[in-house]
């Protein structure tokens, strides 16, 4: 009987093989030409865009919104705190790009495992360390010319800045509905954004976001509050905004200088940050024109 | 076969048609076939699946995965139908005693606190600081409730109750200031660890939660008589012979240890160890010779189905299990409640 079985389990096991040398993958040769590229940031996904590479990316994050014309067809693997390994898988990348912030050990684990390579790259919020993100991508996509014109792109953007008088007194506010305000201190992208662009953060007194008093509000007093632009819209416009009784009293407030950008446009730290830092720039001085 | 056995039977043939049905189930498209090449080839140690992605599709993610969820799912049930029958409270789960808010509250201070160093280094063996803390914070959180509930020699379940709300609380604040001081993308790790996920299956988490889960149901199992005896009461089990303080012990040891280390690698799923026995009991009735092995073959089978939605509703991202463990087994507790007469439960 069990001799059987062992010949039985035998027979099954070659056939079984043969089956398998059947249907071998054949894009082999596809697959040397060009990297098949996960991306799951949005400032990744922007990078490789900008290098020129969009065309080998297969999937991204929800936090990759830019550009959208691009993104839009995309997969989307959810949030880096909750993607699924198989699900990045089943797109048969090459290389996987990633943050180090909010990663699980777990996930490298798996995508490893399976063969693929995990690129983690570490963000720095600063002129610098977009730099070095493009570097780190150019040298993985083999894309230095690319890569040189977006540094001497960002380079240029910020040389059109003008130097301001005095810097101007701003405040970021992470808001999502007005009784749900964080406002981003020492350390976040905005604040860093904020003293390239030539202003002060007034909530410096702490890091990360908190939610700030209202009383804390009307203290810090700033001259311009930014917001992302989902947000500002979210919270219902300039004139809703002037409802808030902290927000009216500030100086922001009287003069209604509410500025929203795109999220990942000022907070993503990708190769538009000199634009967004010329942007903010030009809000400021136009608030020393008034 | 008597009717236990019987029950007992189906329910494990559910688990060997659900194990292959699982293993076919992905993201990543691959038939049955295929994956029982995989299968046979790795545990036949002859090398004849050339394609080493597939493999490690089904060998090193989607098989570890499913057997993961089985555990779980096994040990939060038992776990739950313990707890039920030692505080003879429908209502008492793994959050009455203070183990999953314990957990969380580890949880969150080793993301927070810790997020930086998390995502290279700090492992034990393999195992993430993560896990680790959260199990600690398990364990350390039940052993303190039960200090606080010995009178004496005596334990009082009663005290055990509240004390677990009154820990609750305070393990509900800690995590409260930890969310406060929190970034956004701590935030969103906490939030998403609060709602479970399966997807960080290896080989070493599934042996780990084979272990704890068989030592539970080794231990647990051949409680039932003592349940039964103290569902008459403390007093009545007591003059029937059973040790009730060593029952206390062994239930909160064992459940400590089942629960903890699936939280540890699963975060919390909810649910599962509350509604698994509600529904056996409702359908079987309570006696717990019937109750404590189908609650353990119960929950493995719904923590498999739920995460095998989980992973394949939203293709290629993944939904998170605790809401498929509570869309999945509350409506139908709720059915079996609204129906009890019509359908003639117990």
């Amino acid at each position: 009987m069990n001799r059987f079985l062992v010949c039985f389990l035998f027979v099954i096991s070659i056939l079984l093989a043969c089956n398998s040398q059947a249907d071998k993958h054949v894009d082999e040769a596809t697959e040397k030409k060009s990297l098949r590229i996960v991306s799951l940031a949005g400032a990744l996904t922007e990078t490789v865009y900008s290098l020129g590479k969009a065309d080998q990316l297969v999937g991204i994050d929800i936090t990759s919104t830019y550009p959208e014309e691009r993104t839009a067809a995309l997969p989307k693997l959810g949030h880096i705190s909750s993607v699924n390994s198989e699900g990045v898988l089943s797109l048969k990348p090459d290389l996987v790009l990633v943050l180090k912030k909010g990663l699980r050990q777990e996930l490298v684990q798996q995508l490893t495992a399976a063969g693929v390579k995990v690129q983690v790259i570490e963000q720095e919020f600063s002129i610098k360390g977009t730099k070095q993100l493009i570097d780190a991508l150019a040298n993985l996509l083999d894309a230095k010319a690319e890569a040189d014109s977006l540094k001497a792109k960002i380079d240029a953007d910020l040389a059109k800045m003008e130097q301001l008088s005095e810097p101007k007194q701003a405040l970021f506010i992470y808001a999502r509905g007005a009784g749900n305000m964080s406002v981003g201190g020492k350390g976040t992208a905005v604040a860093e954004l904020i003293e390239i662009a030539g202003g002060e953060n007034v909530a410096n007194d702490f890091e990360a976001y908190k939610p700030l008093t209202a009383e804390a509000m009307v203290k810090a007093n700033p001259e311009i509050i930014l917001f992302f632009q989902s947000a500002l819209k979210s919270m219902g416009g300039a004139e809703a905004l002037n409802q808030i009784p902290a927000i009216a009293q500030t100086k922001a407030g009287a003069t209604e200088t509410f500025l929203g950008m795109d999220g990942l446009f000022m907070a993503g730290f990708g190769p538009r940050v000199g634009e967004a830092a010329l942007a903010l720039n030009q809000a400021f001085q136009k608030l020393g024109n008034e | 076969m008597s009717k236990r056995n019987l029950l007992i039977f189906f329910l494990l043939l559910a688990v060997f048609v659900s194990l292959p049905a699982s293993l076919a189930m992905g993201a990543f498209e691959l038939s049955f076939l295929e994956a029982s090449q995989i299968i046979w080839s790795k545990l036949s140690g002859l090398s004849f699946v050339d394609d080493e992605r597939l493999a490690a599709v089904i060998w090193q993610i989607r098989l570890p995965r499913v057997l993961l969820s089985l555990m779980v799912g096994a040990s939060l049930a038992i776990s739950g139908a313990a707890l039920h029958g030692l505080f003879r409270n429908p209502l008492a789960d793994p959050s009455i005693v203070g183990i999953s808010m314990g957990a969380a509250l580890s949880a969150a201070i080793v993301i927070v606190l810790a997020d930086g160093v998390l995502a290279a280094n700090y492992s034990l063996g393999g195992i993430s600081l993560l896990a680790i803390a959260t199990f600690l914070g398990a364990l350390v959180t039940t052993f303190l409730i039960f200090r606080i509930a010995k009178e004496g020699k005596k334990v009082n379940v009663m005290n055990m109750l509240l004390a677990g709300i009154a820990i609750n609380a305070i393990a509900a604040a800690g995590v409260g200031l930890l969310t406060f001081l929190a970034d956004n993308e701590e935030l969103r790790t906490l939030t998403f660890w609060t709602l479970g996920s399966l997807g960080g299956a290896n080989w070493l988490s599934v042996g780990v939660l084979t272990i704890s889960t068989f030592l539970s149901l080794y231990f647990l199992l051949p409680l039932f008589k003592s349940f039964n005896a103290l569902s008459l009461g403390e007093q009545e089990a007591t003059y029937m012979g059973v040790n009730t303080e060593k029952l206390k012990l062994k239930v909160i040891i064992f459940s400590a240890l089942a629960i903890g280390t699936g939280v540890a690698f699963c975060g919390m799923i909810s649910f599962v160890g509350l509604v698994v026995p509600h529904i056996i009991r409702l359908i079987f009735g309570g006696d717990y010779r019937i109750l404590l092995p189908t609650s353990a073959i119960g929950g493995g089978l719904l923590l498999c189905w739920a995460d095998n939605l989980a992973r394949t509703a939203v293709i290629p991202a993944e939904l998170p299990i605790g809401i498929l463990t509570a869309l999945f087994g509350a409506p139908v507790f709720l059915y079996l409640i609204l129906n009890r007469r019509k359908l003639q439960l117990k």
